[in-house]
């Protein structure tokens, strides 16, 4: 099928140019921004002072609240492009009048705080959900580093900026050349600012699959709960950061001259935004790959807590330094990007309604608390040293709510993966009385397959009503009455006369077993024995008393044709009984399918006659093999032993030892499992291997309380995922080589093998934690969607560990061969110096289907070299068509010679 | 989900019906009915425009649809399914489809639908055992032309898995099915004359002729490269007539009990055939 079905590979992500554009406008932004923030913060302390700055922030809180109220109301309106342009726009005109009007009054200083907070908090939000609707979650974590990096730029070159025309022009012209770089903003992003993607579907099918839509239209419970959290853990690192950033102001204050301030802060910022670029480029992506957003949080809340505390303890300027040192640089870099990718699993138009929000929240409601706290300070009238004790407290709460978004985030993609999920393995359950109503309805129905459906799941909770007895259809009657398996109730025993008369043969002879339970027509019974039927015929004589004449009569039937000991088998069914012990174990041996099947059900409802021995080799024939399962699992135990030691034992042949897992673990008993998993890792056939896999999956999910052994799982996860990383490996290395006739065969089997490889770590993973959902997450992550298969890469970030993670992703993803082999390490196979020598350790695999495939090449190519290898490896057992696949190349290699 | 076990029961009883799923355990039709949405049509409404794609099947539950056809329309009542070819073969509407009169429907959607098929064998095996005798029934039309046979005197596994790859309804499976089809298949040998499968008998093995010359009652003469019963051992229907050799014959044999065996361990070379087999009976509904 086309339709919605995943390839093994998820396809190429996008090409990193699109970094550029969007990284030049927060370039521009940035360069804009800095330069006013700079020149701001020199012209507040110096004209206004630190003890104003409390104010300032409490006031900007409430001027966010307008912000907030504008962003939603625009953000129903218009796209996050234009709003952009249009902030970009507003941002240049007021600063230009507030340029204008600073030299009038001093309240003006206070208005351009506000208003270089309110700008930001307008343009920066903006910014980046234009940027959402474009990314990923792979995307972001490649691509927000590099973005953010030239924001970080734009910052060092603001800053820059700042110090150098600071030491030529007063600081209001600063405010005019802000406004300069705000128009010049403007202008860059009308230029190359990104549109957001539409809404492209790869697969119109997958559009139409609700299920499958990452979309939501309505903000669920959890996102709901999720977004909550990220408010909470944007307030608490605002108030964190600003506690610190009001301490560093305080501290510099008291320590250099006013008309130095302006010069100060610009080489500061400069030089911390320089630290700050480098760790942006060289340090964020590389620490995301490695450790995840978790990672990525959890750093700034930790050097801000530990240089808080130094200062606090100690009043040293290193401390304070090395607080405004963690700030400077990984604000608005790692923690930037950290913050931004947390937002990935909201749903995108939530996320474009909600982020600016939460941005505005976080950071002005942050500031204001920030400020209240920072004026309780004051007022009682604690030190610098006393502020920075309340600072370091404060980031080691954030520091914990980091920790905890990093669990809410795993939780949301889990949450978006399971709603696109199938429910699988539904099981019927016991019926309500509304369901029994519906039944009863549907039993009475003239509609033959409705009445047998109804029939079906009545029996299942052992609810077949005598009145289905009386159904016109002969095949309801019928199966009604096999379905009551001879146990006769009261009312049941009242409709056999009529059914002993019945027209059906099958029919009056159900009719007559039943009969005879109660001992109840006895002369119809004996009549029977010159039916015509033979199935009427075998009941009589199954349920008379044996003798010579029934025993005469059964040999009849046995030494008959196969309707005749179908009906044999089938008259047995209804009376199990010891006697026929040598009957059945005859009729079983004939070959006959539909014979096979009747015995083999008398045995699932009475083991104690069945040759369990037999019955295992019937698990061979398909024809059977479901009956014969349900045998073998009705013998309990006695099956159980019998079908361990088959799996244990070399010489059970393949086609019974590929049918052993499933029906072991059909048994369904903790001894099941612990047997499928002693064989796990020994097992030599790779099918009966997989098959292992499935059955104990299949245990786990029906038995919640199974206690598997962790450790051997995990042993055969690192096996897989090496195996993955191996057929990985040299599909890249047999790509490279130039094509052969038939050529594709190699690599599209070592895709296969690859992607099979890690199919089984992820069942094997899902084994060990059935509550992960692995088998979504390995469907997202092998899906074409990239939306859905990046957020199952983040998903694996938290749940697997590195060792794990690393090579299981790298074998996955289409990554260049090169960079696949480097993470790889000693995974990867090789490298080899020429296609001779990868040919030799391919013919080496554990793999025949490779194996035979190599050989083929070997003798296509004429490799000569590659003979006594042929004739090495060739297999003394096993296949004997792998051993003639040897023998060909080797006879086609001789020739060419 | 439904909201209760009565919409479950109901939902199920409704997938019985289905010919495809007459067989299927309970167990298994539960699963689809668990995963359906019910939808509802006003009469006249659309349900999927001419030439677009068919991303849903919907099992008719009340009402009708109609596809406006020549020389007659095409329609779906209460317990018939819409869509299966389209959404199996991943084709477009042929033309639109529209509700007669207020119709009430189960949908499913191909992603749903594989998936499921993957994890249910035995709704799987019924589905294509229908399609394969719809297939069958098909009046006859002209043979595929013959594939390239490898000329090994005795094919390898290799070569096997390159004939197999040149047999539409196979080729879309995964090599390493084909690869246990190859291994469970056997090379077999019948002498001129030899009677190879009996008029009425029934269809237990397709054949992949390699050498020689195939009779097939008034059918005419299939030889080298050609592929005989696949279709019909899939569907267990009867040879309508009996298969002689004409000449000396070599074919590789392929039973129905390995086919099937394949399938168990590897749903998606059943997928790979639905699509073959909807593809077919699109194309032949196209030419009548």
């Amino acid at each position: 099928m086309t339709a919605g079905r995943a390839p093994e590979s998820p396809a190429a992500p996008p090409a990193v140019g699109s970094v550029w554009a969007p990284a030049c406008v927060l370039f521009a932004m940035m360069v804009a921004h800095t330069l006013l923030e700079t020149t701001r913060d020199a012209l507040f302390l110096v004209e206004l002072g630190p003890g104003a700055l409390v104010w300032v922030y409490i006031v900007m809180a409430a001027t966010a609240l307008g912000a907030f109220i504008v962003l939603g109301r625009a953000g129903h309106s218009f796209a996050p492009r234009r709003m952009l342009l249009g902030f970009l726009s507003a941002a240049a005109i007021g600063t230009t009048v507030l340029a204008i009007a600073l030299p009038l009054a001093t309240w003006v200083v206070f208005a351009l705080y506000i208003w270089t907070g309110l700008v930001a908090t307008m343009i920066v939000p903006t910014f980046w959900t234009l940027l959402d609707r474009s990314l990923h979650a792979g995307q972001a974590k490649r691509m927000l580093a590099l973005i953010g990096a030239g924001g970080v730029f734009g910052a060092i070159v603001g800053a820059g900026t700042a110090a150098l025309l600071a030491r030529a022009l007063p600081a209001h012209d600063l405010v005019t050349a802000a406004a300069l770089a705000y128009a010049l903003a403007t202008g860059v992003a009308f230029a190359i600012a990104p549109r957001p993607t539409p809404a492209v579907e790869t697969d119109a099918q997958v559009e139409a699959s609700a299920r499958h839509v990452m979309t939501a239209v309505r903000p669920t419970a959890q996102s709901v709960r999720y977004l909550r959290v990220l408010i909470a853990l944007g307030v608490i690192s605002t108030i964190g950061l600003t506690l610190g950033d009001l301490v560093f102001k305080r501290a510099l204050a008291e320590r250099v001259p006013a008309e130095q301030l302006a010069s100060a802060f610009g080489a500061i910022y400069a030089g911390l935004n320089t630290l700050g670029l480098a760790i942006q480029v060289f340090v964020t992506p590389r620490l995301l790959a490695r450790w995840g957003v978790g990672g990525a949080l959890v750093v700034l809340p930790l050097i801000m807590a530990a240089s808080s505390f130094s200062f606090a303890a100690t009043g040293a300027t290193l401390a304070i330094i090395a607080l405004k040192l963690g700030d400077g640089s990984l604000r608005y870099s790692l923690h930037r990007v950290g913050t931004e990718i947390l937002f990935l699993p909201v749903p995108a138009d939530l996320r474009d309604r909600s982020k600016p929000i939460i941005d505005t929240i976080g950071l002005r409601g942050g500031q204001a608390v920030a400020a209240l706290m920072v004026f309780g300070l004051v007022h009682v009238g604690a030190s610098s040293r006393a502020s920075a004790a309340v600072a370091a407290i404060l980031s080691a709460v954030w520091l914990v709510g980091a920790v905890a978004a990093r669990r809410a985030y795993v939780e949301a993609f889990r949450g978006k993966l399971a709603a696109g999920e199938l429910v699988r393995d539904v099981q019927i359950r016991a019926p309500d009385a509304d369901a029994l109503a519906l039944l009863a309805d549907s039993l009475a129905s003239p509609d033959e397959i409705e009445a047998l459906a109804a029939l079906d799941v009545l029996a299942r909770n052992h609810r077949v009503p005598a009145l289905v007895l009386y159904h016109p259809s002969p095949t309801v009657v019928h199966r009604a009455l096999a379905l009551l398996a001879g146990a006769v109730r009261p009312e049941v025993e009242r409709v056999l006369g009529h059914l002993i008369d019945h027209a059906d043969p099958e029919i009056r002879a159900a009719a007559i077993v039943a009969a005879s339970s109660t001992g109840t027509h006895a002369d119809r019974l004996r009549a029977a024995l010159t039916d015509p039927e033979a199935a009427v015929r075998a009941a009589a004589l199954v349920v008379l008393p044996a003798g010579p004449d029934t025993d005469a009569g059964i040999a009849a039937l046995q030494a008959g044709t196969v309707d005749d000991r179908a009906a044999l088998a089938q008259a047995i069914s209804y009376a199990p009984d010891d006697r026929f012990r040598a009957v059945l174990a005859d009729l079983v041996c004939r070959g006959e399918p539909r014979v096979t099947r009747r015995v083999l059900r008398v045995y699932a409802r009475r083991p104690s006659l069945a040759d369990l021995q037999h019955v295992l080799a019937l698990l061979a024939d398909s024809n059977v093999r479901g009956e014969a399962r349900r045998a073998l699992v009705q013998a309990g135990s006695r099956g159980l032993e019998l079908a361990m030691a088959a799996l244990a034992a070399p010489e059970t042949p393949l086609d019974v030892r590929r049918q052993l897992p499933r029906s072991i673990g059909a048994i369904g008993t903790q001894a099941a499992a612990t047997a499928l998993l002693e064989r796990l890792n020994h097992e030599p056939d790779g099918t009966a291997e997989f098959k292992i896999l499935r059955a104990l999956g299949r245990l786990r999910d029906e038995v919640p309380d199974l206690v598997v052994d962790v450790p051997a799982l995990r042993a055969y996860t690192h096996r897989a995922v090496a195996d993955a990383a191996r057929y990985a490996t040299y599909a890249d290395m047999v790509r490279a080589q130039p094509a052969p006739h038939h050529g594709d065969l190699l690599v599209k089997l070592l895709d296969e093998k690859r992607a099979s490889a890690v199919e089984r770590a992820f069942r094997a993973l899902g084994i060990i934690d059935p509550a992960a959902h692995l088998r979504a997450v390995h469907d997202a992550i092998v899906s074409p969607d990239h939306a859905r298969s990046s957020a199952a890469v983040e998903m694996l970030d938290d749940m697997l560990p590195a060792d794990v993670r690393v090579p299981l992703v790298a074998s996955i993803r289409p990554l260049d061969p090169v960079v696949r082999r480097t993470t790889l390490g000693h995974l990867a196979p090789g490298p080899f110096a020429h296609g001779e020598q990868l040919a030799a350790e391919l013919l080496a695999d554990p793999s025949e289907s490779v194996r035979c495939i190599v050989a083929y090449h070997i003798a296509e190519h004429k490799l000569v070299g590659l003979r006594a290898d042929l004739v090495r490896l060739r297999p003394e057992h096993g296949a004997p068509l792998v051993a003639a696949a040897f023998d060909q190349a080797i006879a086609r290699v001789d020739a060419r010679v | 989900m439904p909201e209760s076990d009565t919409t479950l029961l109901r939902r199920l009883i409704a997938l019985r019906h289905v010919p495809a799923f007459a067989t299927a355990e309970l167990d298994e039709l539960a699963t689809l009915a668990d995963n359906a949405t019910e939808t509802e049509l006003v009469a006249g409404e659309e349900l999927v425009a001419a030439g677009a794609p068919v991303p849903h099947m919907h099992l008719v539950l009340a009402g009708r649809i109609e596809m406006a056809g020549t020389p007659v329309a095409h329609a779906w009542g209460p317990y018939e399914v819409f869509g299966t070819l389209e959404v199996l073969s991943g084709r477009p509407a042929r033309r639109a489809a529209v509700a007669m009169a207020a119709t009430r429907t189960l949908r499913l959607s191909s992603v749903e639908l594989a998936d499921l098929l993957e994890d249910n064998l035995g709704i799987l095996a019924s589905t294509l055992r229908q399609l394969a005798r719809s297939v069958v029934a098909m009046p006859p039309h002209p043979p595929a032309p013959p594939v390239e046979v490898p000329t090994s005197p005795l094919l390898g596994l290799v070569e096997r898995l390159i004939l197999f790859r040149q047999q539409a309804l196979l080729a879309g499976g995964k090599l390493q099915a084909l690869t246990m089809l190859a291994q469970v298949s056997v090379e077999r040998t019948w002498p001129a004359g030899a009677e190879i499968a009996a008029a009425g008998s029934l269809t237990t093995e397709a054949l992949f002729i390699l050498d020689g010359i195939v009779k097939d009652g008034d059918r005419g003469r299939a030889g080298r490269g050609t592929t005989l019963g696949l279709v019909e051992t899939i569907a267990a229907t009867k040879h309508a007539t009996a298969l002689v050799a004409a000449t000396p014959v070599r074919a590789l044999t392929s039973s129905v009990d390995a086919l099937f065996d394949v399938l168990e361990d590897h749903a998606s070379l059943g997928l790979a055939m639905l699509e073959g087999l909807a593809a077919r009976l699109l194309d032949d509904s196209d030419r009548a």
